[in-house]
């Protein structure tokens, strides 16, 4: 006889084992568990066939047939694997000295310099998207990234470039994007992704005349607040601001030192005068690089007390890494809840660069020992400037300059020593007024702002005038300044008693019955009969309900931006060719914000799995109208029903020339784990769409009823391929109408099992579009209703 | 000492290159050379310009102020700039497509690059004819550097290497 028992401090009282088993083995008692209701206890036990249906349906895992819980193999092999990676592997990263590939003297331009630094430092990833005036630095990496053994891949749009290269940085290389103003504000949400994570990266912003699309040739640095401050919620980044072309290809290498070294995206800020100028550029025999350390099994994530920057490991390490743009801990577990950890977390972030502001200070004095004026300037018009103070100092006019090579950190002791011994600060820029605002904070004589938003650059003869005739105009008193002193925030935290860290554990966040759970189960089970290394394994999300999933899986897995796991997939894809990559999305992540990258990631035909978790509506958010809601059906934004068709995922993934495309049921575990095992043995990638009811929002609103009564619903209303076949047009029309709310105007595509299968790009397609019961096209194709 | 220069004409004479080469030549030849084009619709028909200039140090300022040298290919080009150059300023034009304003304190040369080119059974080759004679008046460098720039960028023929010889040979200091 079969041993049953039920983990009750996991159990959350679903019921889909009472109703869903097929001998009826378990009931419900009257004891009252821990979780606050009454406990289901396996009764009849003679009964039992042991299926092992009940396993399979337990979202939680908390059933055990004989002694075994479904997923805690996997969780233990997992945590056995990860000691011995952590054993096994040595440490790595540092300084070392490296050849570079063009020594000697050379006439380029910004970009290409730029290009070329980026190449000696040891970029091995770049993605980009065309935007004036960066487009010379895809051309020169196109060039030259195949004879390095490096990646160039052109995205669908700027937000995915950046994506990509969270991906590719999580995956160990070094990796650099290029864009201009419009793209720039675009990367802003990855932006703040890869600062969450610490992930080092390097951006070339080449700035053009804004705002929107301005003058997309012209010149400017209308970014200079922007870079700063471009990413939500606020935390601290390097921004570089090179001049000369020869600074563009020093600065460049000392980009991808500094993110190394701090773990941190660092912007690199390039004007479309210098970026399109060609002069001299000499560039050394060797030159010294950083990359990122790694110690095996150190905390990923730094809140360390001692060490500025953390370890970091890569995907394939073996070390469970979780990577999530939610707050985590120092070990990437999600805990959204904890103040505490988010404190902590943001505070670090900000920490390791304001604390290393004198290390991250560069700056050139010109003439500033004597000097009554200070002009402040950073860029291609440190240059024009210079030029002016030569002539204006052979006038007499005491003038010098303070040129900034590093923009943030700002160095503001800098300014306040220089600015007050001048009479005045002048800040002249390719805008309307941005550096004046930030050297205004610490200047102690006063600030006179010169802009010039024109989208030209400023002619040299401008600035001398300006100091022979104009400046006196300006002169005002001098006010005192004070300067804010900040107060440590996790000071009054040590007060506080130390909690107990969160850990990795199997228990979910999802609601009871949720399909996720069962998902979970199938996918863990496909990859044990699949014998996948859990090395290899990346699993990528967006957000959403579905997107938390690969926090509660026990590899490798990131969980990212809404709408970009495609790019990111790829980027990890693309830097390392070996790793399985399970895009696991929901149906509002992928297509609804993500549509166009979904496409173009399917498009690209990489080998992975990509399972869209179909729940009918917008989940997290309560239950708002998503593009697979289906007519009529009603959700918090549509209460009257929705009232456009819902989209066809299969369909789409068909046009977009898929070569693996299944729709599952998540009533049906078994057939889905079946399909999870062969999607992952397919050459192409595989788009697998499950069908799981979100029970709480779409189930309430919808009067689905139960967990189980839902599954019943979904099994009544999809008909299989074979089946639909034998009815007639009005038939399945019937049909589908009864099945609500599941039921879409047109016919699900489900095999004899439940599943559609198709191979090849194109010979099943007009197959699959036969069972369709538009009119026309039942005519069309099967020839008997004519 | 400081010099500029501007190339200008339609886009698709092939003003762009003809400067790239002759910055690149100047560069080679160890004049601190800058190079800067016009970037955007321009280039693909109408104005396109192209300028150098030749540094007095290495952190003097790159960019065009009031030029030395302007050539000119077309008349949209030349009205343009003729207002911005220098008073002394040197001007080179191809007399086919440019006609001369005002009569002013500027230095005029006439290079015959269309003739030169039509004689040559190759349109293309205009802008390499103009170099020549440009070449020939700054005394700047020889024409052997640009035909070796030239090399250097896969753009190099015949037809090229004749027209600049005989740019070289076929120009005429007029007055307006």
């Amino acid at each position: 006889m079969i041993e049953i028992n039920i983990n009750q401090e996991r159990c959350k009282g679903c019921d889909l084992c009472l109703n869903l088993c097929p001998k009826k083995v378990f009931e419900e008692s009257d004891e009252i568990g821990k979780q606050g209701f009454k406990i289901r206890k396996p009764i009849n036990f003679e009964e039992c066939s042991k299926c092992g249906l009940c396993q399979y349906f337990c979202p939680e895992g908390a059933i055990a047939l004989d002694g075994k819980f479904l997923i805690s193999d996997s969780w233990e092999k997992a945590q056995k694997l990860k000691e011995i990676a952590i054993n096994q592997n040595v440490s790595r990263g540092g300084w070392k000295t490296i050849k570079t590939y063009f020594p000697g003297n050379h006439f380029v331009s910004g970009n290409i310099a730029c290009v070329w630094g980026a190449i000696d430092a040891g970029c091995k990833m770049f993605a980009g998207y065309p935007i004036t005036p960066a487009n010379e630095q895809s051309f020169e990496m196109e060039r030259l990234m195949p004879k390095i053994g490096g990646i160039f891949i052109q995205m669908e749009n700027e937000d995915s470039s950046l994506a990509v290269l969270c991906g590719a940085s999580l995956s160990g290389a070094k990796s650099m994007t290029a864009t201009s103003g419009p793209g720039f504000s675009r990367m802003s949400e990855n932006l703040s992704f890869a600062l969450i994570n610490e992930l080092p990266m390097v951006i070339v912003n080449v700035q053009r005349t804004g705002p929107s699309t301005g003058r997309p040739t012209g010149t400017g640095s209308g970014e200079i607040r922007e870079a700063r401050w471009s990413s939500h919620g606020g935390t601290e980044h390097i921004v570089l601001y090179p001049s000369t072309i020869q600074e563009i290809y020093n600065s460049t290498v000392k980009a991808f030192n500094l993110s190394e070294e701090f773990r941190v995206p660092v912007i690199l800020m390039l004007e479309a005068s210098n970026a399109h100028l060609q002069e001299n550029v000499e560039i050394p025999e060797e030159i010294n690089v950083f990359d990122r350390i790694y110690f095996p099994g150190d905390p990923v994530f730094g809140f360390e007390k001692n060490s500025i920057v953390s370890s970091m490991p890569k995907y394939g390490d073996g070390e469970i890494l979780k990577v999530s743009g939610l707050t985590h801990n120092r070990w990437g577990v999600p805990c959204p809840d904890d103040a505490q950890v988010h404190e902590e977390m943001v505070e670090h972030q900000r920490r390791k660069i304001i604390c290393s502001a004198d290390y991250l200070t560069d700056i050139d004095e010109y003439l500033l020992e004597d000097a009554e004026i200070m002009i402040v300037a950073c860029g291609h018009t440190t240059r024009s400037i210079k030029w002016a103070i030569d002539r204006a100092r052979e006038k007499g006019i005491k003038v010098g300059m303070f040129k900034l090579n590093i923009l943030y950190p700002f160095p503001e002791k800098k300014i306040e020593k220089w600015s007050k011994q001048a009479k005045c600060v002048l800040v002249p820029e390719m805008n309307q007024g941005q550096l004046f605002y930030i050297v205004r904070e610490s200047s102690c004589s006063p600030v006179i702002s010169l802009p010039q938003p024109d989208g030209e650059n400023i002619d040299p003869r401008r600035i001398l005038k300006f100091l022979e005739r104009d400046l006196t105009k300006y002169y005002r008193q001098s006010l005192p300044m004070c300067f804010p002193t900040f107060y440590n925030p996790l000071e009054w935290q040590k007060e506080k008693e130390e909690k107990e860290e969160k850990v990795f554990t199997p228990d979910t966040i999802f609601c009871p019955g949720c399909g996720l759970g069962i998902l979970r189960n199938c996918l863990l089970e496909a990859i044990d009969e699949a014998n996948i290394d859990f090395k290899k394994i990346v699993a990528v999300s967006g957000i959403g309900c579905t997107s938390r999933l690969p926090n509660h899986l026990p590899f490798d897995s990131a969980n990212t931006t809404h709408g970009y796991p495609m790019p990111f997939a790829t980027g990890v894809k693309l830097v390392n060719p070996d790793s399985q990559v399970i895009v696991i999305s929901g149906d509002g992540d992928s297509f609804s914000i993500g549509a166009g990258q979904m496409l173009h990631g399917i498009k690209r035909d990489m080998p992975m799995v990509v399972i869209c978790v179909n729940n009918s509506n917008f989940g997290m958010t309560g239950g708002q109208v998503a593009p697979t809601t289906p007519l009529g059906a009603k959700t918090s934004t549509t209460p009257f029903g929705s009232r456009s068709k819902p989209f066809d995922l299969i369909g789409l993934a068909l046009a977009s020339n898929v070569k693996f495309a299944a729709r599952c049921l998540i009533s049906k575990p078994v057939m889905l784990k079946k399909v999870l095992k062969q999607a992952m043995n397919t050459d192409g990638l595989a788009f697998i769409e499950v069908i799981s009811p979100c029970l709480t929002y779409y189930g309430k609103r919808n009067k689905l009823g139960t967990p189980s009564q839902t599954y019943d619903r979904l099994d009544q209303s999809y008909i299989s391929k074979t089946k639909a076949k034998k009815l007639s047009y009005e038939e399945m029309k019937e049909k589908f109408e009864t099945g609500f709310p599941f039921r879409k105007n047109d016919v699900e595509i489900v095999d004899q099992e439940l599943l559609h299968l198709i191979y090849g790009k194109f010979s099943s397609l007009p197959e699959y579009m036969s069972f369709v019961p538009n009119k026309q096209k039942k005519q069309n194709f099967s020839g008997e209703e004519k | 000492m400081r010099k500029e220069m501007i190339g200008t004409g339609f886009g698709g004479q092939g003003i762009q290159l003809m400067i790239k080469i002759f910055a690149s030549s100047l560069y080679n030849k160890g004049y601190l050379a800058t190079f800067k084009s016009d970037y955007g619709p321009a280039v693909r028909g109408g104005k396109s310009s192209a300028y150098i200039v030749i540094k007095e140090f290495a952190d003097d300022w790159p960019e065009i102020m009031e030029a030395d040298v302007l050539i000119a290919l077309s008349q949209q080009g030349f009205d343009f700039w003729i207002k911005e150059i220098k008073q002394d300023a040197i001007v080179f034009y191809d007399p086919a497509t440019v006609k001369l304003g005002q009569k002013d304190g500027r230095k005029y040369y006439a290079v015959f690059a269309s003739e030169i080119a039509n004689d040559l059974e190759d349109k293309r080759a205009v802008n390499m004819a103009m170099l020549g004679g440009v070449v020939k008046i700054t005394k700047m460098i020889v024409l052997d550097d640009i035909i070796e720039a030239l090399k250097q960028t896969r753009k190099f023929s015949e037809t090229n290497q004749k027209a600049l010889e005989q740019g070289y040979d076929r120009v005429e200091r007029k007055t307006n």
